[in-house]
């Protein structure tokens, strides 16, 4: 015990967090004001471990202390009955994944190992994703749209880089399946069986990207030696162009419907 | 699940997450409170810190000694050296401390010496 300023900082963290879960408690689980309270304790437990692995330098790698983060808050979240601390949990899962792959390069080497924790990630989100939508239609606290929306953000960047991934290097196999059946499952999540302009506009995006990195791919790169590199520049830019003003045109017509 | 059934668990949930916490600082304070270290004896019988305790057992003219953190000190065994009322001159010359010392690194002060090694 030879450092009192940094215990008393323990201290004050830790008198912190009780007195933010009495709030909870005080001020009523089912009032917005409790909830606030829970969800000011949580960052405040991922305060107190970042001192701890400050101050003891105990050797632990990153991921082990988001893991740790997200296993203490693991009952407020289940019992707290709010979107935001929920999406709290959800992003220190996604943190934890991201440095744990990180962490161990010399497993798979550099490049398996990213593409294994891109899978882990779009495993995570869309399985998220999918229980959020779900649950939403009998769920009252989960019907806020910012939540989901941001999975599906989170679960398009992961399959469409998987995707990239599968289109520059040979071998990816599984990735060819995934990605068109993941298309399919966007649409008739949010065009057919509810609507969300938002997450189909993300999908729209994404298909452009992978539709013109195939296009540079097959065009620029395998006839390098072709020469007529103007011609297929403007080629690729049309293209560009024209599945823009496509999808632009497409989810126009949907907000027309919407109005209707 | 009811309101105060809630309560109950972000409460424990908060003292289970407070004591795993408090546990470790604790845990690892203690751990670094006291240990052993190995010591090289010179010819006058000095002792001098060589290494700390890694479980090799001390070679011929080393020993382990037993230590205590104490207000950010090292201390080995007691601090104090008890004699009696009146005689505090014979004393005044100390230079060095006379140690028994058991195999596993306990000490036992048992006198004093000036910088000739004469016993006080």
């Amino acid at each position: 015990m030879h450092n009192w300023n940094e215990l008393a900082r323990f201290g004050l963290v830790e008198l912190a967090i009780v007195a933010a879960v009495l709030a909870y408690w005080r001020l009523g689980p089912d009032r917005a004001t409790g909830k606030a309270a829970l969800l000011l304790a949580s960052p405040l437990v991922g305060v107190l471990l970042a001192l701890f692995s400050r101050f003891y330098q105990t050797g632990a790698d990153i991921w082990e202390l988001f893991a740790t983060w997200a296993v203490l808050i693991a009952p407020w979240v289940i019992i707290g009955r709010f979107a935001g601390l929920l999406m709290l949990w959800l992003a220190l899962a996604n943190l934890s994944i991201i440095f744990y792959f990180k962490t161990y390069p010399w497993l798979f080497g550099m490049f398996l190992n990213f593409e294994h924790g891109l899978w882990m990630l779009f495993a995570l989100n869309s399985l998220a994703l999918a229980c959020w939508e779900l649950a939403a239609r009998r769920t009252a606290w989960l019907a806020k749209r910012w939540a989901p929306r941001l999975l599906a953000i989170a679960s398009a960047t992961t399959i469409t880089l998987l995707m990239l991934l599968g289109l520059l290097f040979q071998g990816i196999d599984t990735v060819l399946i995934v990605y068109p059946a993941w298309l399919v499952c966007v649409y008739a999540a949010y065009r057919v069986a509810s609507r969300d302009l938002i997450v189909l506009a993300g999908g729209c995006l994404s298909l452009i990207v992978v539709v013109t990195s195939l296009l540079v791919e097959q065009i620029l790169v395998k006839q390098r030696y072709g020469g007529g590199a103007a011609i297929d520049f403007l080629f690729i830019a049309l293209a560009v162009i024209g599945m823009a003003a496509a999808s632009a045109w497409w989810l126009k017509k949907l907000v027309r419907e919407g109005r209707q | 699940m009811s309101a105060p059934m809630r309560s109950v668990i972000a409460i424990v949930a908060c003292v289970t997450a407070l004591a795993l916490v408090n546990y470790s600082i604790f845990g690892i304070e203690r751990k670094l409170a006291s240990g052993r270290i190995v010591a090289g004896l010179d010819a006058d019988g000095i002792a001098s810190y060589r290494r700390l305790d890694d479980g090799t057992p001390p070679a011929g003219g080393e020993v382990l000694l037993h230590y205590r953190v104490r207000e950010g000190q090292i201390k080995f065994a007691g601090n104090s050296f008890f004699f009696q009322k009146g005689t505090a001159g014979r004393y005044m010359d100390a230079r060095y401390a006379e140690f028994r010392v058991a195999p596993d690194g306990d000490l036992l002060l048992t006198g004093l010496r000036d910088r000739y090694f004469t016993p006080l």
